[in-house]
C-alpha cells in the first residue's frame, strides 16, 4: 500500500472530502485503496458479509465525473457500508440469516437511496446479529464479528459489522439499526461514535423490521462531525414510512460549533449503581468531567422505572417480532424447505432450518405474550410500563439538556463468555434500551479505555435533540482524541 | 315460518350477516398499487403487496373518506381515533403472516339502515334492520381476479 492510501483510511469523511475537493486523490483511488484494504484485513473480522467492488468502482467513477462537473452532493466520492439489514438494488440483503442467504432485494431501502442521491460510494453490507437480535454479533449465521481491540473479544451488537469495520478503518462509517442499543453499545465496545436518532427522524422503509415501534436507522462514525454530516442526509420525512416526521432537517454540522457553556447534563444515580463495571464508571465520570469544565452543569435526575426497562423491552421487542417475521414462511422469498410433504411441513421446517435458535427463541416469546389470555397481563403491561418509562424522561428533560452515563455496563466481553446465558446477555442493553421505549435520540461517545478496551459515553436528549448529542459529542472530541485512537494490527 | 322451524315464545330470531362492500378507490389500501378491474393476473402487485422484507405499509386516504362518507350515509359513529390491528396467521395467500385489520376502534361503528319486506305495501311488517355494528377495513392480499378495497 502506498503512502498516500495509508494517510486516507485514517481521515474522516469531513477529511476525505476536503482531499476529494482539493483534488488530492479521486473517489475512484479512495475507495480501491479501501476495498483493497477491507481484502487484506477483513478476514480478521468478518465485518463484512459482501463486498461490492464492482458497484463501488462504477460509484466512484461516477462521483468523480460528477465533481468534474460541479455536480457532486454533499456525500460525492466518499465511502460507506451498509448494515445488512437495508434493502439494496440488485446486491444480497441477507439480516444476517440463512434465511434470507439466497436474498437479492429488487429496491433500495429510502436510507440506501438518499445517501446514493448524495454521492457515496458503498463497499459493502456488513454483518450483524441474526435480523439483529443479539449484542454480540454471535447469533449471525455467517459468523461472529471480531473486534478490532482484541480479537477474541465481541464487537457487541447487532450492528457489530458496521462497528468493527469503522473501528479498524476498513471504512469510514456505516450505517446502522438499533432496537435496544444495537448501534450505541457496538460504539461504545468498539471506540467509535454511534447515533440513534429519534423514532421517525429516518425513514424505516427498506431496512427490515424487527420491532417495527422501538426500530430506528442511524450511523457509526469515528467523529460527532462525521455522524453530523451523514445525519443530514438520512433524516427527513419519507411518504413510504407513516411513522417517519414531516419536520425540517436541521443543520447539524452548523450546530455541532456551539459551544456547550450553560447545558445543562443530567447524571442518573441508578446508572452508577452495581452492574456497572467501576473501572468504566470512573470513565464516564472523568468525561462528564470534562463536559463540565467545558462550562456544562451536571444535575442529579432521577428515572425511578429504569429498572423495568429491561423485562418491558423482553416482552415489547419479540412480541413485534413473531408478527413481523411471519412473512419468512418459505413461500415468496428466502430460504425454503426441499421435498416438503404439504404446507405445514412447509412452514415448519422453512422457518426451523432458516431461523437460528434466538430469532427462534424471541418468536415463541413474542407468540405467547400475543397470545389470547396473556396478551393483556404481558403486551399491554409492557405498553403501560413504557409510558412510565417515557414520563420519567419528560420529567428529567424539563430540567436538563442531555443526560450522560455509561453506554454498556462493561468493556468487550469475550467471544462465547454470554452467548449461552440470554438474560446476561439482555442486561449488556439495560442503560441503552430506555430511549428506544420513549423514542429519544441516543449517542455513544468513546471516552477512554479499560484494559485496553474503549468505554462509551452514553448520551441521550429530548425528541429531536439531535443537535444537542451532536454537539455534546463534538466539543467533547474537540478537548479529547479517544476516538483517534486505532486498534494496533490496523494502523 | 318454514317447515320443521319452531320459535318458542318469548325468543325472538335475530340474524347477523358480515357483508364485505368494497370502496371504488383507484388503489389498493395499503399501496399505490392499480384496483383496475380485469387486469392480467399479477400485473397490479407492488413490493408492499408481497409482503417483500422491509416494506412499510401506507394507508389510502381515500379509503378514509369513503369509509367515512359510508359511515354518515347510515348514520353511524365515525370514530376521530381508529386504530388498525394485526391478524396473525399462516396461510399462503397471506404474504407478510398477517392482515391488517380493525378490532378495537374500528372506523365506523353503529350504523342502521331501514328496509321493507318485498312487498312493500304491508308498512306495518317492514323490518328495522342494524346492519351495521362494526366496519373492518381488511386487507386482502390474495391475488385475486377483482383486487378491489374491501370493507
Amino acid at each position: 500500500m502506498s503512502d498516500t492510501s495509508q494517510q486516507l483510511y485514517a481521515q474522516s469523511m469531513t477529511e476525505l472530502a476536503a482531499g476529494l475537493d482539493a483534488g488530492e486523490f479521486t473517489s475512484v483511488e479512495l475507495t480501491r485503496s479501501l476495498l483493497e484494504r477491507i481484502g487484506e484485513l477483513d478476514a480478521k473480522l468478518n465485518a463484512l458479509v459482501t463486498v461490492t467492488t464492482d458497484e463501488a468502482l462504477a460509484a466512484a467513477s461516477r462521483a468523480d465525473e460528477a465533481r468534474a462537473t460541479g455536480n457532486g452532493g454533499p456525500l460525492s466520492g466518499l465511502p460507506i457500508i451498509h448494515k445488512d439489514i437495508f434493502c439494496t438494488r440488485g446486491v444480497k440483503t441477507t439480516c444476517g440469516s440463512r434465511m434470507l442467504d439466497n436474498f437479492i432485494s429488487p429496491y433500495d431501502a429510502t436510507v440506501v437511496e438518499k445517501l446514493a442521491d448524495a454521492g457515496a460510494v458503498v463497499l459493502g453490507k456488513a454483518n450483524m446479529d441474526e435480523f439483529a437480535m443479539g449484542s454480540s454479533n454471535e447469533t449471525s449465521y455467517f459468523g461472529p464479528v471480531r473486534n478490532p481491540w482484541d480479537l477474541e473479544c465481541s464487537p457487541g451488537g447487532s450492528s457489530g459489522g458496521s462497528a468493527a469495520a469503522v473501528a479498524a478503518r476498513l471504512v469510514p462509517a456505516a450505517t446502522g439499526t438499533d432496537t435496544g442499543g444495537s448501534i450505541r453499545q457496538p460504539a461504545a465496545l468498539t471506540g467509535t461514535v454511534g447515533i440513534k436518532p429519534t423514532y421517525g427522524r429516518v425513514s424505516r422503509y427498506g431496512m427490515i423490521a424487527f420491532a417495527s415501534s422501538l426500530d430506528q436507522a442511524g450511523l457509526i462514525t469515528r467523529s460527532a462531525e462525521d455522524a453530523a454530516r451523514l445525519l443530514g442526509v438520512m433524516a427527513g420525512f419519507d411518504e413510504r414510512d407513516s411513522t417517519s416526521i414531516d419536520r425540517p432537517v436541521p443543520d447539524y454540522s452548523g450546530a455541532i460549533n456551539e459551544p456547550v457553556k450553560g447545558l445543562r447534563v443530567g447524571i442518573v444515580r441508578q446508572h452508577f449503581d452495581e452492574g456497572l463495571d467501576p473501572q468504566c464508571a470512573v470513565r464516564v465520570k472523568e468525561a462528564i468531567a470534562v463536559l463540565e469544565s467545558l462550562g456544562a452543569t451536571a444535575v442529579e435526575v432521577d428515572l425511578p422505572n429504569l429498572d423495568l426497562s429491561v423485562p418491558t423491552y423482553y416482552v415489547v421487542a419479540p412480541a413485534e417480532c413473531s408478527s413481523n417475521l411471519s412473512r419468512f414462511d418459505g413461500v415468496r422469498f428466502g430460504h425454503r424447505a426441499e421435498n416438503a410433504e404439504d404446507l405445514l411441513d412447509l412452514y415448519c421446517r422453512s422457518r426451523g432450518e432458516g431461523f437460528g435458535d434466538e430469532v427462534k427463541r424471541r418468536i415463541m416469546t413474542g407468540t405467547y405474550v400475543l397470545s389470547a389470555g396473556y396478551y393483556d397481563a404481558y403486551y399491554l403491561k409492557a405498553q403501560q410500563v413504557r409510558h412510565l418509562i417515557a414520563d420519567d424522561f419528560k420529567k428529567a428533560f424539563s430540567d436538563v439538556d442531555v443526560i450522560a452515563g455509561p453506554t454498556a455496563p462493561s468493556p468487550a466481553f469475550r467471544l462465547g463468555e454470554k452467548v449461552d446465558d440470554p438474560i446476561t446477555m439482555y442486561l449488556n442493553d439495560i442503560y441503552t434500551i430506555g430511549a428506544n421505549l420513549a423514542g429519544l435520540p441516543g449517542m455513544s461517545v468513546p471516552c477512554g479505555f479499560v484494559d485496553d478496551l474503549p468505554v462509551g459515553l452514553h448520551l441521550v436528549g429530548a425528541h429531536f435533540a439531535e443537535e444537542t448529542l451532536l454537539r455534546c459529542a463534538h466539543q467533547y472530541q474537540q478537548h479529547t482524541d479517544w476516538h483517534k485512537r486505532c486498534p494496533e494490527g490496523f494502523k | 315460518m318454514p317447515r320443521g322451524v319452531q320459535v318458542n315464545a318469548g325468543w325472538e330470531v335475530v340474524i347477523g350477516l358480515e357483508v364485505h362492500a368494497q370502496l371504488a378507490t383507484r388503489s389498493k389500501i395499503f399501496s399505490g398499487a392499480s384496483t383496475a378491474y380485469g387486469a392480467e393476473p399479477n400485473t397490479q402487485a407492488c413490493l408492499v403487496d408481497l409482503g417483500y422484507p422491509g416494506v412499510l405499509p401506507v394507508l389510502n386516504e381515500e379509503v378514509v373518506r369513503m369509509a367515512t362518507m359510508f359511515g354518515l350515509a347510515v348514520n353511524a359513529t365515525v370514530a376521530p381515533r381508529s386504530v388498525f390491528a394485526r391478524k396473525n396467521y399462516f396461510y399462503p395467500d397471506l404474504p407478510k403472516g398477517y392482515q391488517i385489520s380493525q378490532f378495537e376502534l374500528p372506523i365506523v361503528e353503529h350504523g342502521e339502515l331501514f328496509i321493507a319486506d318485498a312487498d312493500g305495501r304491508k308498512k306495518e311488517l317492514a323490518l328495522r334492520a342494524r346492519i351495521l355494528r362494526r366496519m373492518r377495513a381488511n386487507r386482502f392480499t390474495k391475488v385475486s381476479t377483482n383486487p378491489r378495497v374491501l370493507i
